[in-house]
Protein backbone atom coordinates (compact mmCIF):
# COMPACT_ATOMS: atom_id res chain seq x y z
CA UNK A 1 0.00 0.00 0.00
CA UNK A 2 3.11 2.07 0.62
CA UNK A 3 3.57 3.02 -3.28
CA UNK A 4 0.16 3.96 -3.94
CA UNK A 5 0.37 6.30 -0.85
CA UNK A 6 3.83 7.37 -2.51
CA UNK A 7 2.58 8.27 -6.02
CA UNK A 8 -0.12 10.24 -4.82
CA UNK A 9 2.52 12.09 -2.84
CA UNK A 10 4.41 12.60 -5.77
CA UNK A 11 1.55 13.68 -7.64
CA UNK A 12 0.36 16.14 -5.79
CA UNK A 13 4.28 17.39 -4.93
CA UNK A 14 4.40 17.98 -8.94
CA UNK A 15 1.49 20.19 -9.20
CA UNK A 16 2.31 22.04 -6.26
CA UNK A 17 5.41 22.90 -8.02
CA UNK A 18 3.84 23.75 -11.33
CA UNK A 19 1.25 25.65 -8.94
CA UNK A 20 3.97 27.83 -7.83
CA UNK A 21 5.83 28.15 -11.30
CA UNK A 22 2.05 29.63 -12.67
CA UNK A 23 2.32 31.79 -9.60
CA UNK A 24 5.39 33.50 -10.30
CA UNK A 25 4.92 33.72 -14.07
CA UNK A 26 0.99 34.66 -14.09
CA UNK A 27 0.51 37.66 -16.22
CA UNK A 28 -2.84 39.04 -13.54
CA UNK A 29 -3.26 39.26 -10.14
CA UNK A 30 -5.00 36.68 -10.35
CA UNK A 31 -3.15 34.15 -11.78
CA UNK A 32 -1.64 34.63 -8.93
CA UNK A 33 -4.50 33.97 -6.72
CA UNK A 34 -5.22 30.78 -8.40
CA UNK A 35 -2.49 29.29 -8.07
CA UNK A 36 -1.69 30.10 -4.52
CA UNK A 37 -5.46 29.07 -4.15
CA UNK A 38 -4.38 25.63 -5.57
CA UNK A 39 -1.04 25.43 -3.75
CA UNK A 40 -3.39 25.91 -0.77
CA UNK A 41 -5.58 22.66 -1.49
CA UNK A 42 -2.96 20.96 -2.84
CA UNK A 43 -1.24 21.11 0.93
CA UNK A 44 -4.22 20.08 2.41
CA UNK A 45 -4.27 17.25 0.49
CA UNK A 46 -0.39 16.53 0.61
CA UNK A 47 -0.54 16.17 4.70
CA UNK A 48 -3.91 13.89 4.23
CA UNK A 49 -1.49 11.36 2.02
CA UNK A 50 1.41 11.73 4.18
CA UNK A 51 -0.12 10.77 7.66
CA UNK A 52 -1.26 7.67 5.89
CA UNK A 53 2.36 7.18 4.46
CA UNK A 54 3.92 8.04 7.60
CA UNK A 55 1.75 6.18 9.74
CA UNK A 56 0.50 9.30 11.90
CA UNK A 57 -3.61 10.16 11.31
CA UNK A 58 -3.15 12.92 13.88
CA UNK A 59 -1.65 14.70 10.69
CA UNK A 60 -4.95 15.72 9.95
CA UNK A 61 -6.16 17.89 12.18
CA UNK A 62 -3.06 19.69 10.64
CA UNK A 63 -4.58 19.67 6.90
CA UNK A 64 -7.88 21.02 8.29
CA UNK A 65 -6.26 24.16 10.03
CA UNK A 66 -4.39 24.57 6.72
CA UNK A 67 -7.81 24.30 4.59
CA UNK A 68 -9.62 27.25 7.14
CA UNK A 69 -6.07 29.52 6.84
CA UNK A 70 -6.21 29.00 3.15
CA UNK A 71 -9.37 29.98 2.74
CA UNK A 72 -9.09 33.04 4.95
CA UNK A 73 -6.08 34.08 3.19
CA UNK A 74 -7.69 33.88 -0.64
CA UNK A 75 -10.67 35.70 0.82
CA UNK A 76 -8.73 38.58 2.08
CA UNK A 77 -6.64 39.12 -0.90
CA UNK A 78 -9.75 38.52 -3.37
CA UNK A 79 -11.54 41.50 -1.60
CA UNK A 80 -8.42 43.34 -1.91
CA UNK A 81 -8.35 43.17 -5.39
CA UNK A 82 -11.80 42.86 -6.58
CA UNK A 83 -12.99 46.70 -6.37
CA UNK A 84 -9.38 47.77 -7.49
CA UNK A 85 -11.21 47.37 -11.71
CA UNK A 86 -13.92 49.56 -10.30
CA UNK A 87 -11.79 52.28 -9.13
CA UNK A 88 -9.53 52.17 -11.97
CA UNK A 89 -12.54 52.41 -14.47
CA UNK A 90 -14.07 55.33 -12.37
CA UNK A 91 -10.52 57.31 -12.12
CA UNK A 92 -10.23 56.67 -16.12
CA UNK A 93 -13.92 57.95 -17.09
CA UNK A 94 -12.96 61.16 -14.64
CA UNK A 95 -9.71 61.25 -16.51
CA UNK A 96 -11.89 61.06 -19.97
CA UNK A 97 -14.66 63.55 -18.35
CA UNK A 98 -11.42 66.51 -17.72
CA UNK B 1 -11.86 -8.28 2.27
CA UNK B 2 -9.13 -5.84 3.58
CA UNK B 3 -6.98 -6.89 -0.46
CA UNK B 4 -10.59 -5.72 -1.96
CA UNK B 5 -10.22 -2.53 0.46
CA UNK B 6 -7.07 -2.26 -0.61
CA UNK B 7 -7.21 -2.51 -4.06
CA UNK B 8 -10.57 0.37 -4.09
CA UNK B 9 -8.40 2.51 -2.45
CA UNK B 10 -5.41 2.14 -4.64
CA UNK B 11 -7.49 3.09 -7.78
CA UNK B 12 -9.45 5.90 -5.65
CA UNK B 13 -6.08 7.57 -5.03
CA UNK B 14 -4.25 6.87 -8.33
CA UNK B 15 -7.15 8.03 -10.00
CA UNK B 16 -7.71 11.19 -7.75
CA UNK B 17 -3.11 11.67 -7.98
CA UNK B 18 -3.60 11.38 -12.13
CA UNK B 19 -6.95 14.17 -11.87
CA UNK B 20 -4.82 16.19 -9.55
CA UNK B 21 -1.21 15.91 -12.05
CA UNK B 22 -3.75 16.73 -15.15
CA UNK B 23 -5.03 19.45 -13.54
CA UNK B 24 -1.42 20.71 -12.30
CA UNK B 25 -0.13 20.60 -16.55
CA UNK B 26 -3.47 22.43 -17.45
CA UNK B 27 -2.70 25.15 -14.96
CA UNK B 28 0.49 25.46 -16.74
CA UNK B 29 -0.80 25.41 -20.16
CA UNK B 30 -3.60 27.04 -20.74
CA UNK B 31 -3.81 29.70 -22.60
CA UNK B 32 -6.08 32.50 -20.84
CA UNK B 33 -7.06 33.28 -16.97
CA UNK B 34 -10.81 31.64 -17.25
CA UNK B 35 -9.38 28.27 -18.91
CA UNK B 36 -6.64 28.36 -16.24
CA UNK B 37 -9.96 28.47 -13.58
CA UNK B 38 -11.39 25.34 -15.01
CA UNK B 39 -8.20 23.41 -15.41
CA UNK B 40 -7.89 24.13 -11.70
CA UNK B 41 -11.13 23.30 -10.72
CA UNK B 42 -10.43 19.54 -12.00
CA UNK B 43 -8.18 19.50 -9.05
CA UNK B 44 -9.99 21.00 -6.54
CA UNK B 45 -13.10 18.42 -7.25
CA UNK B 46 -11.99 15.34 -8.73
CA UNK B 47 -8.98 15.22 -7.62
CA UNK B 48 -9.84 16.07 -4.09
CA UNK B 49 -12.60 13.79 -3.68
CA UNK B 50 -11.24 10.66 -5.31
CA UNK B 51 -7.85 11.03 -3.17
CA UNK B 52 -10.21 11.32 0.53
CA UNK B 53 -12.24 8.92 -0.59
CA UNK B 54 -9.64 6.78 -1.16
CA UNK B 55 -7.63 7.46 2.41
CA UNK B 56 -11.07 7.34 3.96
CA UNK B 57 -11.38 3.52 3.03
CA UNK B 58 -8.25 2.60 4.64
CA UNK B 59 -8.86 4.95 7.61
CA UNK B 60 -10.84 1.54 9.35
CA UNK B 61 -13.47 2.23 12.29
CA UNK B 62 -11.77 5.00 14.03
CA UNK B 63 -11.74 8.68 14.26
CA UNK B 64 -9.73 8.78 11.11
CA UNK B 65 -12.75 8.53 8.15
CA UNK B 66 -14.56 11.26 10.09
CA UNK B 67 -11.83 14.16 9.98
CA UNK B 68 -11.75 13.30 6.83
CA UNK B 69 -14.82 13.48 6.50
CA UNK B 70 -14.63 17.04 7.90
CA UNK B 71 -12.26 17.68 5.56
CA UNK B 72 -14.12 16.87 2.50
CA UNK B 73 -17.23 18.57 3.66
CA UNK B 74 -15.19 21.82 3.98
CA UNK B 75 -12.76 21.84 1.00
CA UNK B 76 -16.19 21.34 -0.92
CA UNK B 77 -17.90 24.42 0.63
CA UNK B 78 -14.96 26.69 0.61
CA UNK B 79 -13.89 25.71 -2.81
CA UNK B 80 -16.64 26.83 -5.04
CA UNK B 81 -17.12 29.77 -3.24
CA UNK B 82 -13.15 31.07 -3.61
CA UNK B 83 -13.18 29.72 -7.32
CA UNK B 84 -16.78 32.08 -7.48
CA UNK B 85 -15.12 35.16 -5.33
CA UNK B 86 -12.05 35.03 -7.86
CA UNK B 87 -14.03 34.39 -10.95
CA UNK B 88 -15.83 37.80 -9.58
CA UNK B 89 -13.17 39.75 -9.00
CA UNK B 90 -11.48 38.88 -12.48
CA UNK B 91 -14.63 39.47 -14.25
CA UNK B 92 -15.16 42.94 -12.52
CA UNK B 93 -11.65 43.84 -12.95
CA UNK B 94 -11.64 43.81 -16.03
CA UNK B 95 -9.33 40.51 -16.40
CA UNK B 96 -11.61 39.95 -19.57
CA UNK B 97 -11.04 43.10 -21.22
CA UNK B 98 -7.54 42.54 -20.83
CA UNK B 99 -8.00 39.14 -22.99
CA UNK B 100 -9.70 41.32 -25.50
CA UNK B 101 -7.08 43.86 -25.82
CA UNK B 102 -4.41 41.11 -25.89
CA UNK B 103 -5.89 38.98 -28.51
CA UNK B 104 -8.11 41.72 -30.39
CA UNK B 105 -5.46 44.07 -31.22
CA UNK B 106 -3.58 41.58 -33.61
CA UNK B 107 -5.56 40.29 -37.17
CA UNK B 108 -6.94 36.85 -36.80
CA UNK B 109 -4.51 34.27 -38.39
CA UNK B 110 -1.42 36.17 -35.91
CA UNK B 111 -4.36 35.79 -32.90
CA UNK B 112 -4.22 31.38 -33.34
CA UNK B 113 -0.60 31.82 -32.68
CA UNK B 114 -0.86 34.25 -29.70
CA UNK B 115 -3.37 31.70 -28.20
CA UNK B 116 -1.67 28.73 -29.14
CA UNK B 117 1.49 30.14 -27.85
CA UNK B 118 -0.41 30.26 -24.27
CA UNK B 119 2.16 33.42 -23.13
CA UNK B 120 0.85 36.93 -23.31
CA UNK B 121 3.11 39.57 -24.35
CA UNK B 122 2.42 42.37 -21.23
CA UNK B 123 0.75 42.00 -18.30
CA UNK B 124 -2.77 43.14 -19.67
CA UNK B 125 -4.20 44.64 -16.43
CA UNK B 126 -1.59 47.37 -15.60
CA UNK B 127 -2.39 48.37 -19.37
CA UNK B 128 -6.26 47.93 -19.77
CA UNK B 129 -7.31 51.60 -18.17
CA UNK B 130 -5.37 53.71 -20.58
CA UNK B 131 -6.64 51.70 -23.19
CA UNK B 132 -10.40 52.32 -22.25
CA UNK B 133 -10.22 56.03 -22.27
CA UNK B 134 -8.03 55.50 -25.47
CA UNK B 135 -11.13 53.31 -26.81
CA UNK B 136 -13.84 56.22 -25.39
CA UNK B 137 -11.81 58.61 -27.12
CA UNK B 138 -12.20 56.65 -30.66
CA UNK B 139 -15.63 55.72 -30.19
CA UNK B 140 -16.67 59.80 -29.75
CA UNK B 141 -14.50 60.40 -33.10
CA UNK B 142 -15.32 57.78 -35.21
CA UNK B 143 -18.62 56.14 -33.70
CA UNK B 144 -19.42 54.35 -37.05
CA UNK B 145 -16.07 52.48 -37.10
CA UNK B 146 -15.85 50.77 -33.82
CA UNK B 147 -19.01 48.14 -34.54
CA UNK B 148 -17.77 47.06 -37.39
CA UNK B 149 -14.47 46.39 -36.13
CA UNK B 150 -16.10 44.63 -33.03
CA UNK B 151 -18.43 42.61 -35.49
CA UNK B 152 -15.41 41.20 -37.08
CA UNK B 153 -13.88 40.34 -34.05
CA UNK B 154 -16.74 38.45 -32.51
CA UNK B 155 -17.14 36.55 -35.63
CA UNK B 156 -14.00 35.20 -36.20
CA UNK B 157 -14.02 34.85 -32.41
CA UNK B 158 -15.16 31.35 -30.70
CA UNK B 159 -12.78 30.46 -28.02
CA UNK B 160 -13.17 32.79 -25.76
CA UNK B 161 -17.09 33.60 -24.86
CA UNK B 162 -17.03 35.51 -21.83
CA UNK B 163 -15.07 38.71 -23.17
CA UNK B 164 -17.78 38.76 -25.73
CA UNK B 165 -20.57 38.78 -23.04
CA UNK B 166 -18.76 41.56 -21.62
CA UNK B 167 -18.43 43.23 -24.50
CA UNK B 168 -21.99 42.78 -25.02
CA UNK B 169 -23.20 43.89 -21.80
CA UNK B 170 -20.48 46.97 -21.94
CA UNK B 171 -22.31 48.08 -25.23
CA UNK B 172 -25.68 48.31 -23.76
Amino acid sequence: MEWVYFGTCIAILITMVLAVVRGLMGPTIFDRVLAVNMFGTKTVLFIAVMSFLSGRPDFLDLALAYALINFIGVFAVLLFFQSRGVRREAEAEREAGK
Amino acid sequence: MDLLLDIASAVLLLTGGLLVFVGGVGVMRMPEFFTRMHAASVTDTGGAALILAGLMLQGGLTLVPLKLAAIFLFLFLTSPTASYALANAALLSGVATACRNQTGKQLPEERQDALSASKPQTPPVAKAPAEKAAAKKAATAAAPKKPAKKAARKATRKTAKKPAKKAARKKS
